[in-house]
């Protein structure tokens, strides 16, 4: 047997979940951190990265008033943002149907590692085509139709229309050189296609691919604070708004920011009255549920879980973020533990709701329900057919929930398996048996207990009392943790969760990475530990939390190291 | 799986869980393009058929021209067109593309679709064409030059099944759709626009810090990627116009039964016009203006001399009219399959964003008849050609009398399809299958 890894494992853990504190976890000594699966949601990972120790940011920085801010590495819109842009720039009575959308997912914020992939490149250029050609067709009351071409002349209708256009693509002030390329794409797009619909259709097609659409293109203001570079104004609005609602600044956003530097009062305003907008709350509650739940739910024929079903489930846990964080408590003690779902009718004769007609509604299910991750949008994300792995069910919290850093199984460790005839049925029962050597109790200790106790679920989230002709024991213990206790079912161990600091911790983190952009790290310290602070201070409230990271460093500067020194 | 220490293999559904997903075994895509083809006459079954086993068969006589592109077609034997029921030709080339049989008396039409319209609304959305029916030499004999159940293939889907007349005049196609500078601009357009963005990404790149340079850079490597495909995957182009005095498309207005009227010049012109009629639908696909077409090489009257070959006589006159000729009809037919073997390596060489043309499409080339003295429709001459919907070709495919009704079904499940039936149903046993 392979002590080493096992060894990795044992230290790692216990290291990561022995203590509360925040520099522990972010020491890089458990080996797994940098290789944990896609699906634990990279914006809240577990924080270490190779070569980075533990302690950099020490406690007596944070005392100064200087901002340093962590790495911004140059970050491309993804799918879901671009496609929310593009919708934004569309002139009104412009049709969105038939436009080649780009393929919605998770959030992908681990950008550090992730190229832009061709795939994305390829497809958006086709999507730049089709709504440059579609803004251009010269029908109806188009975009064209904005400039009198025969009184004021095509330079003229180019320049007002055009650079219109593009101020808002950018999300900032045009600058000559930008009306130079401006009048160049005109030419080109004029000479080709033989019309001044066809210049204006190069503008637009050209816009929609452009670096400065496409990436959030941060060079700052040139002010220097320390080691820091303060944003514009323009340059902070998209990182809030694009935090909040995955779309450009609206025009209020855009008006303010023109007027000069936001202030502190300012970003809590525009943050408070973004995430409680139509497009922010759409856009905060779906990255909720595809992080914490997936961005796509696989069929499940042998239960009859179609993807019909598998769309309604995703969508009743985004309405039940949505409900509890714009019309209910609006805590993650409410995330975690409200005994409620959302539901059509579809997803309520299937999971055996009592709802009222077809349309999405609340329903109470005091002893079936107790959070997001009772809900099948998380539980049907783990199992990848009829076969319900309590494994990825007690990863996935661990990890996900309380930022726990979970190492993925030592091969070398699974030599030693039970004989199939004697191997138990249930899934307690089949788990216990190949998890019981010491090597997998390292981590299985914690991990089994948490994905049991959700044993009153099957495959795909509906509730069952037996299992195999038994009744399901979901009871469990997981100790040397913050979120320590027993629980006798799944809603014993959220409440366990839910009081504990480690999951507000991590909620913070999760935050605080999506409005970053990239997952937490240990410079960021000063700024997540404030947060958190407040954070636990006003009881787990979420729409504060997001106000304050609205007003915190993170949307304001960019390391100085990052950007070409500045000329004399 | 992994072996326990006594050697029994305990299978680990839990570490699956952990595992990368699998993604169930993908089919292929369905085909992208549909393309009918129609010679006249029937075949001569024994220079027809192959010899040897499904996988490793030598091409016969008739079939020796695809010997190059040998792996790109399916012999698709031992079909029955039993749907023929009518007037012994009519009925053939009635049933050939819609498998329904001669609608009321043996002058009716079609009483359903043909493969291709149907296709055209699933496969050309968008397009400036649904379809593209050309035919050459066409509109022979009795017909005199006019649509009748003797030279019609095409029957559209709206109710009533109007019959469609193919697209005769080669330059009048060539016209329409290559005569305006629209075409030429599609790729110019593209390669513009990525040339112009190519730089916009180096020139900022240049003024960014390191790591984010690094990362635009790596954007603009896939925009000149993309603009090099681009480029390379501009197949489409305007096709030569070629020569074709002397062609007259509409010389079957000229023919009668009892007084043949020839015309010698047209049935001169027909190798050139052919290929001309080809290369217009090659470039129709690959210009993206449709995605389905069909080519007719005459009628089931086929009064046209062969005069390349040095037959004088029309087709007609050897294949009953003057008696069964088969080594004259083995001639003509071996060129009618040279054609299609032309046909077929200009689609493989039109290159598309994921293959060729050929990689994507579906071919279907047959007669309205096999054997020319009795117009039997058992063991109907068929082939089919391409990869599209994951056809494997390359193969000698032996049924036991299957219907013909059943491949109609069968190709349009590889376009995506998945009916069961097709054309009138007493005559569908269900899809083929063996196709992929």
């Amino acid at each position: 047997m392979n002590l080493g890894r096992a060894a990795t494992c044992l230290f790692g853990l216990s290291v990561a979940l022995a203590a509360c504190g925040r520099t522990d976890r972010s020491s890089g000594g458990s080996g797994g951190s940098g290789s944990a699966p896609s699906n634990t949601g990279g914006v809240a990972g577990s924080g270490a990265r190779p070569g980075e120790s533990a302690g950099e940011a020490g406690m007596a920085d944070c005392a100064s008033d200087s901002p340093r801010p962590g790495p911004s590495p140059l970050t491309r819109l993804d799918n879901t943002e671009l496609n929310n842009s593009i919708r934004a720039l569309l002139p009104p009575g412009t049709s969105e149907a038939g436009l080649p959308w780009l393929p919605e997912e998770r959030a992908q914020n681990d950008v550090m590692d992730s190229p832009p992939s061709s795939d994305t490149v390829e497809r958006l250029h086709a999507l730049a085509h089709s709504v440059a050609l579609r803004m251009t067709d010269g029908r109806g009351e188009g975009w064209l139709a904005g400039c009198d071409v025969e009184a004021e002349g095509e330079a003229a209708c180019r320049d007002s229309l055009g650079a219109e256009f593009l101020e808002r693509a950018y999300r900032r002030p045009l600058t000559t050189e930008d009306q130079e390329e401006l009048a160049n794409a005109f030419e080109m797009g004029r000479k080709v296609g033989g019309s001044f619909a066809s210049g204006m259709r190069a503008i637009v097609e050209l816009a929609l691919q452009s670096p400065d659409f496409v990436y959030l293109l941060e060079l700052g203001d040139g002010s220097a604070v320390g080691d820091a570079v303060e944003l514009t104004s323009f340059e902070t609005a998209a990182r809030l708004s694009y935090f909040l609602t995955g779309g450009p600044p609206d025009a209020e956003l855009n008006a303010a920011a023109t007027l000069g530097p936001l202030s502190d009062e300012q970003l809590a305003a525009h943050a408070r009255r973004l995430a409680e907008s139509p497009n922010g709350r759409m856009a905060l509650s779906l990255f909720y549920t595809r992080q914490l739940g997936a961005d796509h739910l696989a069929e499940v024929p042998e239960l009859g879980f179609d993807a019909d079903l598998a769309r309604d489930a995703l969508e009743g846990s985004r309405r039940f973020v949505d409900d509890v964080l714009f019309n209910g408590p609006g805590t993650l003690s409410a995330l975690l533990t409200e005994p409620s779902a959302w539901t059509n009718g579809a997803l309520a004769a299937y999971y055996g709701y009592s709802a009222v007609g077809d349309d999405w509604q609340k329903v109470l299910l005091p002893s079936r329900s107790s959070g997001f991750f009772t809900q099948p949008a998380f539980l049907a994300s783990t199992s990848r057919s009829s076969y319900v792995s309590a494994v990825q069910r007690g990863v996935r919290v661990l990890r996900q929930v309380l930022c726990y850093d979970v190492p993925p199984p030592p091969v070398e460790g699974m030599t030693s398996l039970p004989e199939a005839s004697t191997a138990p049925t249930t899934d307690r029962g089949r788990l216990e048996a190949e998890t019981r050597s010491t090597a997998c109790q390292q981590c299985h200790v914690y991990i089994d207990p948490v994905g049991l106790a959700f044993g009153n679920y099957d495959a795909v989230g509906k509730w069952r009392d037996d299992e195999q002709g038994t009744t399901v024991d979901a009871s469990g213990v997981l100790d040397r943790t913050e979120a320590a206790g027993t629980f006798s079912n799944a809603a014993g161990l959220m409440q366990n969760i839910a009081d504990s600091v480690d999951a507000k911790s991590c909620f913070v983190r999760l935050w605080l990475g999506r409005a970053q952009r990239r997952p937490v790290v240990a410079s960021d310290a000063c700024v997540e530990q404030k947060l958190t602070r407040s954070f636990l201070e006003g009881g787990g409230e979420i729409l504060p939390l997001l106000e304050d990271i609205a007003q915190s460093d993170a949307l304001r500067y960019r390391s100085r190291s990052e950007l070409p020194p500045s000329r004399p | 799986m992994l072996r326990g220490a006594g050697s029994i293999a305990v299978a680990l559904p839990w570490l699956e869980a952990m595992a990368p997903e699998r993604s169930a075994r993908a089919a292929a895509a369905p085909a992208k393009r549909f393309i009918g083809v129609y010679t006249p006459g029937g075949t001569v079954l024994e220079k027809w058929r192959p010899i040897g086993s499904e996988e490793s068969f030598e091409l016969s006589p008739i079939l020796a021209p695809l010997q190059a592109m040998k792996s790109r077609v399916l012999v698709v034997d031992g079909i029955d067109m039993t749907c023929a029921v009518g007037e012994q030709d009519q009925a053939g080339l009635v049933g050939l593309w819609t498998g329904t049989s001669q609608s009321g008396s043996a002058t009716g039409y079609a009483s359903g679709p043909s493969i291709d319209q149907v296709l055209a609304e699933r496969l050309s959305t968008g397009q400036r064409l649904a379809s593209l029916p050309l035919a050459v030499r066409w509109g022979t004999g009795k017909a005199r030059g006019l649509p009748s159940p003797m030279n019609i293939a095409n029957y559209a889907t709206a109710p009533g099944h109007a019959p469609i007349v193919p697209r005769l005049d080669p330059i009048q196609v060539w016209e329409d759709l290559f005569g305006t500078s629209d075409l030429a601009e599609a790729g110019a357009w593209d390669k513009s626009i990525l040339d112009a963005l190519g730089r916009r990404y180096s020139k900022l790149a240049e003024r960014l810090g390191a790591a984010d340079r690094a990362r635009l850079e790596e954007h603009l490597t896939h925009v000149r990627h993309l603009e090099t495909r681009v480029r390379a995957f501009s197949s489409c182009s305007r096709p030569e116009l070629v020569d074709t005095t002397g062609y007259d498309p509409r010389a079957g207005l000229e023919s009668s039964e009892g007084v043949e009227v020839t015309s010698p010049t047209t049935d001169a012109a027909i190798p050139s016009v052919g290929k001309l009629m080809m290369d217009l639908l090659v470039m129709a696909l690959a210009c993206d203006l449709t995605s389905v077409a069909t080519l007719m090489w005459s009628d089931t009257e086929a009064k046209h001399s062969l005069p390349w070959l040095g037959l004088r006589d029309n087709l007609h006159y050897y294949v009953r009219g003057g008696g069964y000729h088969p080594e004259e009809l083995t001639q003509a037919f071996t060129w009618y399959v040279q054609q299609h073997a032309y046909l077929l390596e200009k689609l493989s060489q039109c290159q598309t964003a994921n293959g060729t043309l050929l990689d994507e499409s579906v071919v279907f080339f047959g007669s309205h008849i096999q054997r020319p003295p009795t117009s039997g429709k058992t063991d109907m001459p068929f082939l089919l050609g391409g990869s599209g919907g994951g056809l494997r070709t390359g193969r000698w495919m032996q049924n036991a009398h299957r219907s013909h009704n059943d491949l109609l079904v069968s190709i349009l499940n590889l376009c995506g399809d998945e009916r069961q039936t097709f054309g009138a149903a007493e005559f569908c046993a269900g899809p083929l299958g063996g196709l992929t």
